[in-house]
């Protein structure tokens, strides 16, 4: 039999009235509080008591002090004059139990009691927040400007996708709770004026149910490739050895005496070399090939031309030189796709091998847009993602021209525009496909009848 | 509108700075109160702590001695003068009351 209990701490470590009551039904059932944790509080086995718990906040103390202040100290002194016996401190928050029928409680004035709770929620909780908070979105605007550039990619990426709604839920989480409090120690200092305390009453179903939901998201973003679940078990891993790191930095540490500031800079700089570790390890397995970090096709062979090394691919290609032109060479077919519920995009080459005397060779990247009311947008963006660059006097011509869509058989057509004229670069627009293609030799009617029937299919 | 800090005092404000007309040591402040006022009002030993301290930092109180952690304070001049401030306020409440109610408040 166990004589310790980790239980889930399913509260805010401000919900002192659920916190005491939890406290408790504990200490009746013979178990008392002997750790706190952010997700777990550990109890540890003893004879049941009726036990009166308090929840009460020092602001000035925190996580990272080697040991509590003379002023921490002397509260508790205060406290233990009037029966209260320290359980456990916790960063800012210490809990106090007593065994005396009705106690005095520890705080008995509103007003002292509402101040000190806010400028604890400040210092602790809402400075966490702001930080959280600040992070969601400068990634979230990253995420949505990587949207806005390059919206195929973005749209056509099931990783990419799947984690827009989880920053968005972070958000949101975040957003929320940072408001709960600063509404509470708004509403609260007012009540404490008539001499009522408001409860606080941050609704943490609610927080694990979003949180749970962003996970959900996480996961399936994971689910498109190799690639995306390489990315996301990374990041989950640095997390996690990051936390592990600075929360052991941090104790050892305190053990050692060093003040607050020491500990603060020394755990986060051990964090920070955790990250860097470990993208320096992603990079060195990168280089080395050993594991799929990068999406796209494996090369099936090499070959050397001038003194280089070449990769050969050998994918399946929609559309291959054959189908256009009578021509024997050895080629490199690449073929790279990626796919979501909103849009599936592959990008395709198949070009000679450089000690190959051949002229042809080609380019293309279809978008299938799988729902509809996409299509406008899409179509728009991979029109408009080829602009006129203008540089001094000079014009860097490069957009696309309306052509003829009939011998694609398409709705539109556009024919690329460069400096010299028009090129051999089209961009055609099927009911649900985009394809942007791109032949490096001037093309027959009959080949491009030919392409455009095998790229419709 | 919230009020202005300290413009008017709590009850346990006001006892604190009422048993500190005379040098204390804070801890006795918890029982002096409760003798004091025959067990009406009863302060919280973790307000204590929290009021000696904004007191000080208002120059409402002042540190005399300090003995480890005991710590005995007095009150100053300002401190005094927001004691017998909130006194009067308390003495109109009363005057009103009685003026109202008196009468009947003594039947």
């Amino acid at each position: 039999m166990s004589n310790v209990k980790r239980c889930f701490a399913n509260f805010s470590p401000f919900d002192q009235s659920t916190i005491e009551t939890k406290l408790e039904e504990m200490a009746a059932k013979g178990w008392m509080i002997q750790k706190l944790g952010n997700l777990f509080w550990t109890y540890e086995r003893m004879e049941p008591q009726k036990l009166h718990f308090a929840v009460t906040y020092f602001p000035d103390a925190s996580e990272f002090d080697p040991k509590p202040s003379e002023g921490q100290l002397t509260r508790e002194e205060f406290c233990a004059q009037d029966g209260w016996h320290l359980a456990v401190r916790w960063g800012a928050m210490q809990i106090f139990y007593t065994s005396q029928e009705n106690p005095v409680p520890i705080d008995t004035d509103v007003v002292t009691q509402v101040e000190t709770i806010c400028r604890t929620m400040k210092k602790t909780m809402v400075s966490n927040q702001l930080v959280s908070l600040a992070f969601s979105i400068f990634y979230l605007a990253f995420q949505l400007w990587d949207l806005w550039h390059d919206p195929v990619d973005y749209l056509s990426s099931s990783n990419k996708l799947m984690s827009l709604p989880m920053w968005i839920l972070l958000l949101i989480l975040e957003a929320y709770e940072l408001w709960s409090c600063l509404r509470w120690c708004r509403r609260a200092k007012k009540a404490a004026q008539d001499g009522v305390f408001l409860p606080v009453r941050i609704r943490q179903r609610l927080s694990w149910f979003v949180l749970a939901v962003a996970a959900l998201f996480l996961l399936l973003s994971m689910g498109e490739s190799a690639f995306s679940a390489s990315a996301v078990a990374f990041g989950v891993v640095m997390t996690f050895i990051g936390m592990a790191v600075g929360n052991g930095l941090s104790r050892w540490l305190k053990e050692q005496g060093a003040s607050r500031r020491v500990n603060m800079v020394v755990s986060s700089l051990g964090v920070l070399v955790v990250v860097i570790l470990c993208f320096a390890g992603m990079i060195a397995l990168m280089i080395g090939n050993r594991f799929p970090f990068f999406p796209g096709s494996t090369p099936v062979s090499t070959y050397e031309w001038n003194g280089r090394t070449y990769d050969i691919y050998d994918d399946p290609l929609p559309l291959e030189l054959e189908d256009l032109v009578e021509v024997d060479a050895q080629w490199s077919k690449k073929a790279e796709l990626q796919e979501s519920v909103l849009l599936a995009y592959g990008e395709y080459t198949q070009r000679p091998l450089y000690s190959e005397e051949v002229d042809y060779q080609i380019r293309y990247d279809i978008t299938d847009v799988k729902v509809p009311a996409l299509y406008p947008f899409i179509k728009k963006s991979l029109v408009n993602a080829r602009q006129d660059q203008v540089q001094g006097d000079f014009v860097f011509v490069d957009h696309f021209e309306p052509t003829d869509p009939v011998p694609w058989g398409a709705q539109e057509a556009y024919q690329l525009l460069g400096n010299d004229g028009l090129m051999d670069t089209y961009l055609i627009c099927w009911e649900t496909r985009i394809v942007e293609i791109k032949f490096y030799w001037t093309p027959t009617a009959e080949q491009i009848a030919r392409a455009a029937d095998i790229l419709h299919s | 509108m919230p009020r202005e800090k300290f413009q008017t005092l709590t009850q346990q404000m006001f006892y604190i700075l009422l048993c500190l007309c005379e040098e204390r040591r804070g801890m006795d402040i918890l029982e002096l109160v409760r003798t004091m006022t025959g067990g009406r009002v009863a302060i919280g030993s973790g307000t204590l702590y929290d009021l000696l301290e904004q007191f000080t930092t208002e120059g409402m109180i002042r540190e005399t001695k300090a003995e480890g952690r005991r710590r005995s304070y007095i009150i100053t001049e300002k401190g005094r003068t927001m004691l017998a401030g909130e006194y009067r306020r308390l003495r109109e409440q009363t005057a009103d009351y009685e003026r109202l109610l008196g009468k009947e408040a003594e039947k």
